[in-house]
């Protein structure tokens, strides 16, 4: 028996001799050893067969079918003009509801300074007579003139001087627009001058009302805007989608 | 484990025919041309994900991904053996689902008992029921599924589907070093594995 039969080399060299490694293939000492030692040209055959059997081995039938998904219509990169009609839409909106919100509150009078004083404007508009001869009354009450006897008599009106004033407007509206049998003559003056102030608290309740119609304009405005600017952006919403459904139905 | 269907062993796949203007097509968009190329080659590539993941539904999967990525990556084939760029984007598939497998790893099942091991015995075969080939396919396929992991993916790439040592290396991400190792003691534990079914290699 020979050196190198005795000397087997290492069995990895053996299996890298079995695969045609170029390394082992340059190795002469191993392949003079292979050559020489029946054991290791055994081996370095059963390794051939085996490397030959593995590459031999079939393709498999997959286990389930493998297909590709029918064709997804790819998301088609929108123009720019798409993108700012689809971005538009909701700042527009909330624009709109927030004008809208807030207008319509203001026109309402909940809004402002002005609530106190829009009170007032509101009477005047539609009793103008009756808060003028109501404003007037007090003053002649206080002067003792002017005062009718049954009013004098009422317990409410002794008790109560704004009650008075609030129930009793209408008939002392009447009395002054009708001259009273019960009146002193130096009261004759008074239908006159009452006139006077009621035509002139009717002129003034009508500059009141457009004084009101001006102090609320603005909030009026806002509001229609929000109105315009809420359709704009319905409008810009439905000609986003007909576009978007025109595309993806291409 | 179950096997895929035994009694319909293809054969390698060849090229397709005309598969340059196919590759072409499919390169161009064209997605009847690359259906044709994944009807083609899913045998083989799902053979391969089989043989390295020894489990048919990820041998689907992986062969699923490696068809996606190829379909994304199409016009990145320079050329060359269309079924080995294709193979080697499964091993690349398998080998990531192999790992995400370690990494997340799922509940053992138990330990088949004596008699009734569910992973297939190379000397468990029945030369009765099958061709002598047949027979031995499945024994090859049985004794690779008994390899260590690192040493059965590194065999299986190199003597079953044919890569260099080179191509080993880039698909499992290890020096060549420890790829011509793995490969060498696989293939001497397959030898020892198959030894008593030596009958089967004779014809």
């Amino acid at each position: 028996m020979s050196m190198t039969t005795r000397a087997h080399p290492d069995p990895e060299r053996l299996a890298a001799l079995a695969g045609a490694d170029p390394d082992a293939l340059s190795d002469r000492d191993l392949i003079a050893h292979v050559a020489e030692c029946a054991a290791c040209d055994g081996q370095v055959r059963d390794l051939e067969v085996l490397r030959a059997a593995l590459a031999e081995l079939p393709d498999l039938v997959p286990s389930r079918p493998l297909r590709l998904l029918p064709p997804v219509a790819e998301p088609t990169e929108p123009a720019g003009w798409r993108i700012g009609l689809r971005r538009a839409f909701a700042p527009l909106a909330v624009a709109g509801m927030v004008l809208l919100l807030v207008g319509g509150v203001g026109a309402t009078g909940a809004l402002g300074p002005a609530d106190a004083g829009s009170f007032f404007q509101r009477i005047q508009f539609s009793a103008p007579a009756a808060m003028e001869a109501a404003t007037a009354q007090p003053e002649e009450t206080a002067a003792g003139v002017g005062m009718a006897p049954a009013e004098l008599a009422s317990p409410e009106g002794s008790r109560d001087q704004t009650g008075a004033i609030a129930t009793e407007v209408p008939r002392a509206a009447d009395a002054s627009a009708v001259p009273s049998e019960s009146a002193a003559p130096s009261e004759s003056a008074a239908p006159a001058e009452s006139l006077a102030e009621v035509t002139a608290g009717q002129d003034t309740s009508r500059d009141g009302g457009l004084a009101m119609v001006e102090d609320r304009a603005g909030w009026i405005l806002a509001a229609l805007a929000g109105v315009g600017l809420l359709a704009l952006a319905l409008v810009l919403r439905r000609s986003a989608v007909r576009i978007d459904r025109g595309s993806s139905g291409r | 484990m179950s096997d895929p269907d035994p009694s319909r062993p293809a054969t390698r796949t060849g090229p397709l025919a005309e598969e340059a203007a196919v590759v072409a097509a499919a390169a161009r968009g064209d997605r009847s041309a690359f259906t044709q190329l994944v009807e083609h080659y899913q045998g083989a590539c799902y053979g391969l994900a089989w043989r390295l993941l020894g489990d048919p539904d990820l041998a689907a999967d992986a062969t699923q991904d490696a068809f996606i990525h190829a379909y994304d990556h199409i016009r990145a084939y320079r050329g060359g053996v269309f079924r080995s760029w294709l193979l080697r984007i499964t091993a690349n598939a398998s080998y990531d689902i192999l790992r995400r497998s370690q990494r997340r790893p799922t509940t053992a099942l138990p330990e088949p008992e004596e008699g009734e091991a569910d992973i297939a015995d190379p000397r468990a075969v029945n030369p009765v029921a099958e061709s002598a080939r047949a027979e031995l396919y499945r024994a090859l396929d049985a004794a690779l599924r008994l390899l260590p992991e690192d040493q059965r993916i590194a065999v299986v790439l190199s003597d079953v589907y044919g890569m260099d040592y080179q191509e080993v290396a880039e698909s499992i991400q290890s020096p060549i070093g420890t790829v011509k190792s793995r490969i060498h003691r696989g293939r001497l534990r397959l030898r020892v594995l198959l030894a008593d079914q030596r009958e089967l290699f004779e014809g």
